[in-house]
């Protein structure tokens, strides 16, 4: 157990002090470079730790006290379900310092802040104490704030403060409500999480929390700002981190709320059913690659609410299906975005999207419909059509981008501002390698749960 | 030993004004006498603090009492320290360090500077060493005059209107004390506690009640808290900023008075009207937290962010509950530190013309992480112990108070919201002095701000090696005062 302390105490401090080294050393734009062994070590840590508890069948913890007399301890708990999410988000930081190397743009301050993030992120999922995770999410908008403006130039000035105020806002008052709630719902058990004394106000709390961490597109509208204009990598980031929020929100309901009343679960259902219907829409009026891709990690965290709607006790496995998910795939569709297929490994890159995105048996996008699809009969008529319309929808959206995309001759002029036209061939290869790797990660998570 | 490295912390400053007025240094030589007389006194209080921090000295304080002087004198003559008190004096000895570094043009070159700041930096560390009323008031009347005199050397052309209305407030504040020793703490013969009430017909006179709410109005002026902000909105109207960063930590004054001698004076009413006054206070914080939204001037700016942070400490003294005094005290130790720093890194933005392209942030590292750090620790972020102080305080509000979180609950993230604008370096809207934007500053100048910068994100960061004692101390406060 020890050993898997002092794993887990090095996997969690090693983005902060890798926020030290010098970005100097990782000059080796086109390809893997020093500064990536930290995510790397990071990757092989997760896997050792995953190995020993495993084995085991347990959890490792660490903690340690902020302030004496106050139950602000600050706890993490590292156990299966939790690696699998981190290790999907690890290699997606890889990607993204990747990118960001090559785009080359303002890199001495953005390494540092992609390492923050990084750390924060995987924070934010071990964290088991309310105070530290609203310090956590305050703590991260900060990182994102300074990570958005650093990373677009000058002349696109009033989008980059728009952005980044936005997103600021939004990660300070998830930490805000995170902490009210945990002072307000947990006060009487040392602010972790834990069964939710029910009142309507501890409810209303963690159901604003949840609508807001997920960027539906009838509010959102920074989001698809952002997937459009913020570099690859920290979109990539971005996206991770809230995947990361999401999934950390949607699980508490099993143990803070796990008799919600049917109300609460109907409005989650239609709120997800409605986002997830317009970013479809949004998808077929989109005019750049980029917009059209990028409406699909809108319209799956929306299946995250739809999920939460149609769940019992415990929230359906299909919510860590997208939240591995969606990091990972909106990698894909980001360097999709910007691919000209020329190369046979484009070509089998363009195949395996097609076969994630269309949902083939056994892939992700497969398990999350199936998923909501069998407690959506078990619920009732409605909800199958409901369902069945969803699905019916999001088969046409793909058929309209494989024809926009990589069928219509009038596609070269829809691309967006993008540095990864001159990607190294090995960067479609490590692509190939993430779509197998989501594809063995998500079982292995269902197989746990 | 431990009375003399008390004594010697605060009197030792008394040489540089002797030096200052004999003009035995001058120029460069004066500079380096004034800087090793501030390190002297900054390494007593340090020993103080280890001292407290260490178990050595008692939680409840230290004595010091001469009988030669309480024979004549009286009771009165008591100099009290305590880890709060030490912990105040140490970091405002690093705040006049560092200071002396930015503004050393101007300290090299005024010799009248040197000596007020001096004087002043006496009579601050005698006021927080004071464990009467009495002996408070002397040394509070005694600041008066090198804070108008340092307000006097500055070369506004508004200086006369600067001088005369913070003169105003601040002695209008020393007659109300002066009030209060003489009426209600009966110099000489302790303090007494239950006041008579005359019963008529129609009401009952409580002159306990006048005697707190003058108390309570002198140290609102004392502290500069809305509406009795007038002398400390001019702190920050002065031509040369470098002369603010001491004058810039006056509500301590204020703070003293509440924590110390208002619940030794008037426990009864204080239980009465704290609820009361919690409420006028939540009020202030959220007019603060609206003044500052509004505002488009840096220097209105830190103004703005210092009465929120003032309004949060009275909301968590008038909360009558140990989470809301820790919490206070929390804050008043952070903005002793917090609000001279942004007010040093808004110097250094004034001298380089400010930030304008992403290129000239990354050629001055230091000054945009230091900028970044104070920012964000004055918005009360999770990176510095402000962070705790607002938290404590809104907790301290939760079940007790939630007309008062209703409040507070407005006013953080309207607070926060109009904080964004400053986030990313922009704290112009200062006349600047150089015509280039990121004009090169000096090293030495800037890695002065550095320490204070990082000792705030190291208390962030490990926030129970100063909370862990201040807790104690509070609860000790309380519990002895026989308040919940």
């Amino acid at each position: 157990m020890k050993t898997q302390q002092i794993l887990f105490f090095m996997y969690a401090t090693l983005p902060f002090l890798a926020v030290w080294i010098p970005a100097s050393l990782g000059q080796r734009a086109k390809s893997i470079s020093f500064l990536s062994a930290v995510s790397i070590i990071r990757i092989i840590i997760l896997i050792v730790l995953a190995k020993a508890l495993g084995l085991a069948g347990e959890s490792v913890h660490l903690s340690g006290t902020l302030v004496n007399g106050y139950p602000m301890d600050f706890l993490l708990k590292m156990d299966l379900p939790r690696i699998c999410f981190l290790l999907s988000a690890e290699f997606c930081f890889l990607l993204a310092h990747w990118i960001c190397r090559i785009n080359g743009f303002n890199i001495f301050t953005i390494n540092p802040l992609l390492f923050l993030a990084q750390g924060f992120c995987s924070l934010l999922i071990a964290a088991e104490n309310t105070v530290a995770t609203g310090g956590i999410l305050i703590l991260n908008g900060i990182v994102f704030f300074y990570l958005i403006r650093f990373s677009i130039s000058a002349d696109r000035k009033a989008l980059s403060e728009k952005i980044s105020r936005s997103v600021y806002l939004l990660f300070f008052m998830l930490g805000l409500l995170m902490i009210a709630w945990g002072i307000t719902e947990f006060g009487e058990r040392e602010l972790r999480f834990a069964r939710g004394s029910g009142s309507i106000l501890g409810i209303s709390t963690w159901i604003l929390m949840l609508l807001l961490s997920v960027p539906l597109s009838i509010w959102a509208k920074w989001f698809a700002s952002a997937i459009e204009s913020l570099p690859e990598g920290i979109a990539m980031a971005l996206v991770t981190f809230l995947c990361a929020v999401t999934l950390k929100l949607a699980t508490i309901y099993g143990t803070a709320y796990p008799d919600l009343d049917e109300h609460f679960k109907r409005a989650f259902y239609v709120f997800g059913m409605i986002g997830a219907a317009f970013s479809l829409s949004g998808l077929f009026a989109a005019k750049s690659k980029k917009n059209i891709l990028g409406s699909f990690p809108s319209f799956f965290l929306s299946l995250v609410l739809v999920s939460v709607g149609v769940s019992q006790q415990n929230v359906v496995n299909s919510v860590y299906y997208i939240c591995i998910f969606v990091p990972v795939f909106t990698a894909l569709i980001l360097y999709a975005s910007s691919l000209r297929v020329e190369t046979g490994l484009h070509k089998a890159f363009v195949a395996g999207m097609l076969i994630l995105v269309l949902g083939f048996p056994g892939t992700p996008v497969y398990l999350i419909f199936s998923n909501v699809g069998s407690r959506s009969i078990e619920l009732g008529v409605s909800y199958t059509i409901l369902f069945g319309l969803l699905w019916f929808l999001y088969f046409c959206a793909n058929i309209h981008v494989c024809r926009k995309i990589f069928m219509d001759s009038e596609s070269a002029g829809m691309d967006s501002r993008t540095g990864l036209t001159d990607a190294p061939k090995i960067f479609t290869g490590y692509c190939l390698f993430l779509m197998f790797f989501v594809v063995l990660i998500t079982h292995f998570a269902g197989g746990l749960l | 030993m431990r009375e003399w490295v008390s004594l010697i912390g605060t009197f030792i400053p008394v040489i540089l004004i002797l030096i200052c007025a004999s003009g035995i240094f001058e120029s460069k030589g004066l500079w380096r006498f004034s800087l090793g007389i501030h390190l002297v006194s900054w390494f007593c209080f340090f020993l103080l603090c280890a001292g407290f921090y260490s178990g050595t000295f008692p939680q409840s304080g230290i004595l010091i009492q001469s009988d030669k002087l309480a024979a004549v004198w009286g009771p009165d003559a008591i100099y009290k320290w305590d880890y709060i008190s030490a912990l105040l004096a140490l970091s405002t000895c690093s705040v006049l360090i560092t200071a002396h570094f930015i503004s050393r043009n101007i300290l090299e070159n005024s010799r009248a500077t040197l000596a007020a700041i001096a004087a002043y930096q006496v009579c601050f560390f005698g006021g927080l060493g004071s464990g009467s009323l009495v002996l408070f008031t002397i040394f509070l009347a005694g600041s008066l005059l090198p804070r108008f005199i340092l307000v006097g050397l500055d070369e506004s052309g508004q200086k006369d209107g600067l001088v005369r209305e913070g003169a105003l407030l601040n002695i209008l504040s020393f007659i109300l004390l002066m009030v209060c020793v003489l009426v209600f703490s009966r110099p000489g013969a302790g303090y007494q506690t239950e006041w008579f009430h005359l019963e008529s017909q129609d009401s009952i006179v409580r002159p306990g009640a006048l005697g707190f709410a003058i108390l309570i109005i002198a140290s609102l002026l004392s502290s500069g808290l809305f509406p009795f902000h007038g002398s400390m909105r001019k702190v920050f109207l002065l031509d040369s900023l470098e002369r603010s960063i001491l004058l810039c930590l006056q509500p301590i004054w204020g703070f003293l008075i509440m924590f110390r001698f208002t619940p030794l004076l008037f426990p009864t009413e204080l239980k009465e009207y704290g609820p009361v006054l919690l409420m006028v206070f939540c009020a202030v914080l959220l007019i603060s937290a609206i003044a500052f939204w509004g505002t488009n001037s840096g220097r209105s700016r830190v103004f703005w962010m210092q009465q929120v942070l003032s309004a949060f400490m009275a909301v968590g003294f008038f909360s009558l509950l140990s989470k809301g005094w820790h919490g206070a005290l929390t804050l008043l130790f952070f903005q002793s530190l917090a609000i001279p720093l942004f007010l040093m890194v808004m110097i250094f933005h004034k001298r380089c013309g400010g930030f304008r392209t992403l290129e000239e942030i990354n050629k001055n590292r230091i000054l945009a992480l230091s900028s970044a750090v104070s920012v964000l620790s004055l918005m009360g972020a999770p990176i510095s112990i402000g962070f705790y102080g607002f938290l404590l305080v809104i907790w301290s509000l939760v079940g007790a108070y939630p007309l008062g979180l209703i409040f507070c609950v407005v006013a953080v993230p309207l607070y926060v919201s109009a904080g964004i604008r400053i986030m990313f370096f922009q704290m112009n809207d200062v006349e600047v002095d150089s015509v280039g934007g990121g004009a090169e500053q000096s090293l030495t100048e800037l890695l002065s701000i550095v320490p204070i910068a990082v000792f705030l994100v190291f208390l962030g960061l490990i926030p129970k090696i100063i909370m862990g004692p201040m807790g104690y101390a509070a609860t000790a406060l309380m519990s002895g005062l026989g308040i919940r």
